[in-house]
């Protein structure tokens, strides 16, 4: 199971992340393919076309440095920033809802190892 | 990319820049060839793959391209991986992809070269080439 307090942690630098940015559709974490010691960040919003990855990228990084420190941020390994229209994203809102815990799964091609859907919401 | 070939454009961006990794990766470990003829089962799961977020942590520059490295630095690194999943090789298989377009792959190559902060720049600098 993912650590409570990491949870607990990432939830408020989601939190923080949807007042600066926007909504968000989708925010998972997975430990996947050859990375299994260190966490993919998947966040999805319908601002993802609007807002230069860059600053997505920093805002997130900024979330996640003030909140789960400089330790949780070396335990991750990778952000992906996705329009709700990638087909990962429609792929994980179909079958995932927000709270799900997933292990050993195979989604688009992709071993998920280990995960936790912190929200998943499809706007509609 | 002149030709408007996105689908190889893409695919030979992902073996330029894997080239770049095991190139790094001797030069940190001190190795003259890269060691991918080994008998040594465990060495080639390390070394021997096509993921390029595996490479980078053989590199010896996670603390760079990772999210906890310089922000410059690190956004490119993402972004240009979320076309490169760990199977990418296996793209030449199956072409039109939806998402390789002028507009993605000109990107792919700012990330990769153009920029001034650009990945294969960076590599350069730390490596001393």
């Amino acid at each position: 199971m993912v650590d409570e307090d990491f949870l607990a942690k990432l939830h408020i630098a989601l939190g923080e992340f949807e007042k600066s940015t926007g909504p968000v559709a989708l925010f998972a974490v997975f430990k996947m393919d050859e990375l299994t010691d260190k966490w993919t960040v998947i966040v999805s919003g319908t601002w993802v076309e609007q807002l230069p990855f860059q600053e997505m990228f920093t805002d997130l990084r900024q979330q996640l440095l003030d909140n789960l420190g400089k330790e949780g941020l070396n335990s991750i390994a990778r952000f992906g920033i996705w329009s709700t229209n990638a087909h990962l994203v429609e792929l994980i809102l179909r079958k995932y809802k927000t709270g799900d815990y997933l292990e050993d799964q195979r989604i688009n091609g992709n071993q998920i190892h280990e995960g936790y859907i912190l929200k998943a919401e499809s706007f509609e | 990319m002149q030709a408007s070939d996105w689908d190889a454009a893409s695919y030979m961006m992902g073996y330029a820049l894997e080239t770049a990794l095991k190139a790094a990766a001797c030069k940190s470990l001190h190795l003259a060839e890269y060691p991918e003829r080994t008998g040594s089962s465990e060495t080639k799961t390390y070394f021997m793959t096509h993921d390029l977020s595996q490479l980078l942590i053989v590199s010896g520059m996670s603390h760079i391209f990772e999210p906890s490295g310089p922000p410059e630095f690190s956004s490119k690194w993402s972004e240009f991986l979320q076309f490169y999943p760990a199977n990418w090789v296996s793209r030449r298989y199956s072409l039109n992809n939806p998402q390789l377009h002028s507009i993605s792959v000109s990107r792919l190559y700012e990330i990769l070269y153009e920029d001034r902060d650009s990945i294969i720049k960076k590599i350069q600098v730390e490596q001393q080439w």
